[in-house]
């Protein structure tokens, strides 16, 4: 697949999470975004130094301006499974907004062309590390990073294209 | 509120996931043990037959097409080699081979699933943690479990367990070893997204032998603890 760009519109797919009650809960992503404006955002790995100690909280921090300029939800997706995305999202007990959602074969960042082959590092396959903004299922903003380096990706870099 | 989370994570347990009938079942001619591990019925009475496997438990395949048979480890082999990798206690990404981990030693390794999921978390490591002591008076050098999640991942899980050096955690990153000694577990087409993964084992080996093996079928936890481990050493 090639990678999503300004334009496209998102493909729809089925992410995993465990709800508040402990429930595992299977969601896509159309019928969170449809109608809506969200912000995905995608990291190579929960538990991960660059992705837990900056560009999650990150997102976290602003989330309240975020939302405050119309962004309705703000998920956080990686290629972990829903065990790990739940234990990773407990380490953020301040935590209000972002959603933490589990792409566990990697299926739906393959949809967005945006996979990070990471075998060699032990990790096998991963997201690239991106911040998307979407509007009713269409991408505005498409900050993609080569890897997984954190250049474009932050939320202010998000916050400054509303 | 971490409380409640545990114990309403115990309603969704791996293994409630696990118990599929498209699970690979281990295949082998030879019939090396002296011990009749979980896989063989204990009554099996082996003689040789030629090209055809055998399998003395009644297995479910899938319907389509031929199942594929894997060379699965029994009692008496020795491990294929391959690397693990773990963080050590500064912080740094170490690998480890299989063979420096069992050449000259007696070890105990075991596999989870997945980190982080309940019968895991709950009850197979936190036993082999409590039984280390007991373990290590009876011989055993090392204690590794092992579980195809990333390093990064082990590493949190040792600490949200808060497990010291009782039990060394190791990531089968790419699940290297675990195909290599046919022990996978596919769990991709499961809502749940969890990839290839490992059967649940304990294994006791002596100088790279397999000389106890406690195979699970898929995440099942029925032959596998320390304390069954404790009994057969």
């Amino acid at each position: 697949m090639a990678p999503i760009a300004v334009g496209d519109s998102i493909p729809d797919g089925t992410l995993a999470y465990f709800d508040e009650n402990d429930q595992l809960q299977s969601v896509s992503i159309h019928s969170l975004a449809a109608g809506k404006k969200v912000i995905l955002f995608a990291v190579p790995g929960a538990f991960t130094p660059t992705c837990s100690m900056k560009h999650v909280p990150g997102f976290i921090e602003k989330a309240d301006e975020l939302k405050s300029k119309g962004v309705d939800e703000i998920l956080c997706i990686s290629v972990n499974d829903p065990f790990v995305m739940k234990a990773w999202a407990k380490t953020y007990p301040d935590n209000k907004h972002v959603k933490f959602l589990a792409d566990g074969s990697a299926s739906y960042t393959k949809a967005l062309g945006l996979e990070l082959d990471l075998s060699d590092k032990g990790l096998g396959t991963r997201s690239r590390r991106f911040a998307l903004l979407v509007e009713d299922l269409k991408v505005k903003v498409a900050n993609i990073e080569a890897g997984g380096e954190f250049t474009v990706s932050s939320a202010e870099d998000i916050l400054k294209a509303l | 509120m971490a409380m409640a989370a545990a114990v309403t994570s115990a309603s969704f347990t791996l293994a409630k996931l696990l118990s599929s009938p498209k699970i690979k079942q281990p295949l082998s001619l030879l019939a090396s043990h002296k011990k009749p591990s979980s896989l063989f019925s204990s009554s099996a009475a082996f003689t040789p037959f030629p090209p055809v496997l055998r399998h003395p438990k009644p297995l479910k395949f899938s319907t389509t097409g031929t199942p594929k048979i894997s060379a699965t480890i029994s009692s008496g082999d020795k491990l294929p080699d391959a690397t693990l990798s773990y963080f050590d206690s500064s912080d740094e990404l170490k690998t480890v081979s299989v063979s420096e981990l069992t050449s000259n030693k007696k070890s105990i390794l075991f596999a989870v699933p997945g980190a982080f999921t309940p019968t895991c978390s709950q009850k197979h490591l936190p036993g082999f943690v409590e039984k280390a002591g007991e373990l290590k008076a009876k011989g055993v050098d090392t204690i590794a479990c092992i579980s195809v999640n990333d390093a990064f991942v082990m590493k949190a899980w040792k600490k949200d367990l808060n497990i010291g050096d009782e039990v060394l955690l190791l990531s089968d990153g790419n699940g290297d070893f675990t195909k290599a000694i046919g022990c996978e577990l596919d769990l991709s087409d499961k809502p749940v997204g969890l990839g290839v993964r490992s059967r649940r084992y304990a294994m006791y080996v002596e100088d790279g032998v397999v000389k106890i093996l406690n195979l699970e079928e898929g995440g099942a936890f029925n032959v596998s603890s320390a304390e069954d481990m404790l009994k057969a050493l």
